[in-house]
């Protein structure tokens, strides 16, 4: 099935929607997982992550409109084929996804 | 560009790194730790099972003594004997300083810690919080850290080069990915406290950034390996994913089962069945494979069944938590009635940085490398052998995060500033080096093309068997891929937060680091703990009851054999 993904890009103050287009074999990927093959595509995307098996935090986003863990969230969790994704609110941007801490 | 100067340097901020950190600052040392994870996210977090130590002897009729003893059989008599039996002595009191900063540990009703049967422990020794002592011990020590005055936290600084001139330690070149720059690190003494590799590999327990890059930078800066040939695989690690559940999952009474049904590890271990060594289950669960008699997963990955149905549900919720939720959420099986679908995977590298009982670095030739430490994973202080026992890592990463981090504030106590104009230099090499990459927008092959290679390589000739000529193919694909290495593509122009340049630059130090992997278990013409060739099934102690080491002179790798300290324990047949 294919999927589509609006990834909030850029640094602070200057930040734009990049959207990618993905087939997806196993509805069960992470969303994590997803965003590892939108870098085998883009490789400047830049994003947070660490343990993936929902420990330790790193890879908490806003995905569809709810802050979570990118690692945690499965494809047939969100129920749907266009995800959207952006970094957390209310924190200073680095660089895409990536915010001050 | 920036030289900071300080008097220790830690790399990396997992339990060994922040270990290491408080106890130089409880020596009145100024402190930097360098991490390349953001906040407590270093592997250590991830850690479920426990930690070892004999802290209650009365109770089981434990002894440090006994640990010592199951640690030097555990490993396949490579263990160094006076390295294990310091261990044993010094590991609790790392509980209870774990204790006094606000870890949990979990108790009997007696008041007393709770104490769990690990593969190859003769005793209950394990002490844990749930199964999820990592986090706990991770929480409650980064918190500790980040109220020490003097430690200071340098987060996603990613170390590019370990200084050493002459023999002398000078500091660490590190890129800040928030600022997108090359800083400088000089310090009288320094701590590698990175952890492992396991990223080299496709099937891995560990997290995403245990890529293993600073082996690879401890041998250019002339420091030698040890024993990188024995890569232990966890064998209870989630189809397809390689997340991992823990042993404290069979330690509370959970079995292996094959497409039969049967409880195969009485082929295999017929004394301590599950609770066997991860080397002797690994290779069991292989084995069933090999021979027919696993399950097949959709992804066309053998594995076989973990078996906790008739565990007490109550007793499931409270003492294994995360085996619950990682099995819905990563595998979709319900343990309570489902099996759980479990393969071996790469788990710790029990070689590494060549040091001595103290975790001092040494050349091949057994000099020290002044002023530098290594703890933790990314060590070899001798301790696990060919095979490291379930729990015994998180003690060694508190025992000796402990001594080097006091050892290394001893000494730059007693030394002199080093000048930081060497510093600069090396700044402005690595500089030019990166600026250089980032102009690379028309080259090749992308990182994660070269990582995903890497990774087959050593998934397909450096596993749980081996053999001789799987892994001489696999070093010509490995020096091919190299090549490769050198002519690769960025296409992120930009400095901050550059992924793609954090990723060469891992590869950079990894690939090496499996130059090593390979070379030692081509060269290792036996089977030995988490080392088996199919070549060669018999242990040899005549001519490999030795160690291995592995450094860079004029250029090429080199490799060397050391004996091992044996003094209390001849070897025996390993039976369980």
């Amino acid at each position: 099935m294919e999927v589509t993904i609006h990834v909030k890009r850029g640094t602070q103050g200057r930040q734009y929607y990049q959207s990618y287009r993905l087939e997806v074999e196993n509805p069960n990927v992470t969303v994590l997982d997803l965003l590892f093959k939108i870098r085998g595509i883009d490789g400047s995307l830049s994003f947070r992550y660490a343990c993936r098996m929902g420990v330790c935090g790193a890879c908490a986003m806003v995905i569809n409109g709810v802050p979570r863990l990118a690692c945690a969230i499965k494809l047939s969790d969100l129920g749907t084929k266009e995800i959207f994704i952006e970094p957390l609110k209310g924190k200073n941007i680095i660089k895409d996804l990536v915010t001050d801490t | 560009m920036e030289v900071l100067k300080y008097d220790v340097v830690v790399v990396g901020s997992g339990l060994a790194g922040l270990r290491a950190a408080a106890a130089a600052a409880a020596a009145g040392a100024e402190v930097a730790v360098l991490t390349k994870v953001s906040g407590p996210r270093s592997h250590s977090i991830s850690a479920e099972g426990g930690m070892a130590a004999v802290v209650d002897p009365a109770k089981t009729g434990d002894s440090p003594e006994l640990h010592a003893y199951d640690t030097v059989k555990g490993g396949d008599y490579l263990v160094d004997q006076e390295v294990a039996v310091q261990f044993a002595y010094e590991a609790p009191r790392e509980v209870k300083f774990l204790e006094s900063i606000g870890v949990p540990w979990n108790r009997d009703p007696d008041g007393s810690y709770s104490l769990r049967l690990f593969g190859g422990m003769s005793k209950p020794r394990t002490l844990f919080v749930k199964d999820k002592t990592g986090f706990y011990i991770m929480t409650a020590l980064y918190k500790y850290v980040k109220g020490l005055p003097n430690v200071h936290l340098y987060e996603e600084h990613f170390v590019t080069r370990i200084v050493v001139r002459n023999g002398v330690f000078l500091g660490f070149v590190a890129y800040d990915m928030r600022r997108g720059e090359l800083k400088g690190f000089a310090a009288k003494a320094g701590v590698l406290a990175a952890g492992g590799g396991g990223r080299m590999f496709r099937t891995t327990t560990m997290g995403y950034l245990n890529t293993g890059e600073v082996y690879g930078y401890a041998l250019r800066a002339g420091a030698a390996l040890r024993d990188m040939e024995f890569v232990q695989f966890h064998p209870t690690a989630l189809v397809p994913s390689g997340i991992l559940i823990s042993e404290a999952a069979r330690a509370e009474g959970g079995y292996l089962v094959n497409r039969l049904g049967e409880r195969f590890m009485k082929r295999y271990a017929p004394e301590r069945m599950e609770l066997a060594p991860r080397d002797v289950v690994s290779r069991a669960i292989y084995m069933e494979c090999a021979q027919g008699r696993g399950f097949t997963h959709e992804s066309g990955l053998c594995y076989v069944g973990l078996d906790v149905r008739h565990i007490d549900e109550k007793r499931l919720k409270e003492r294994l938590p995360q085996l619950l939720e990682l099995s819905k959420t990563y595998a979709g099986v319900d343990p309570t009635r489902d099996l759980i679908p479990v393969r071996p995977a790469a788990h710790y590298f029990m070689g590494g940085v060549y040091t001595d009982a103290q975790g001092r670095v040494l050349t091949a030739d057994g000099r020290w490398i002044r002023g530098l430490w290594a703890a933790g994973e990314v060590a070899s202080v001798g301790l696990h052998g060919a095979n490291r026992l379930g729990s015994n890592s998180l003690s060694e990463c508190a025992v000796w995060g402990r001594l080097t981090g006091e050892a290394a504030a001893d000494y730059a106590k007693s030394t002199p500033s080093t000048p930081s104009g060497m510093l600069t230099e090396e700044v402005k090499r690595e500089e030019e080096r990166v600026h250089g990459l980032l102009k690379r927008e028309r080259g090749g092959e992308t990182p994660s093309s070269i990582a995903r290679e890497l990774q087959n390589i050593m998934d397909e000739a450096a596993g749980v068997v081996r053999h001789g000529s799987e892994l001489s193919k696999a070093l010509g694909r490995l020096s091919a891929l190299q090549k490769r290495l050198a002519d690769i593509r960025i296409s992120d122009g930009g400095l901050v937060y550059n992924m793609e340049l954090r990723e060469v630059l891992e590869l950079d130090g990894a690939v090496l680091a499996a130059q090593t992997i390979l070379t030692g278990a081509l060269l290792r013409q036996e089977s030995r703990g988490s080392h088996y060739r199919l070549d060669y099934p018999q242990r040899e102690d005549k001519s490999w009851l030795r160690h291995t080491l592995y450094y860079i002179y004029g250029g090429s790798l080199l490799v060397a054999k050391r004996e091992v300290n044996i003094t209390r324990w001849m070897p025996e047949v390993r039976r369980y």
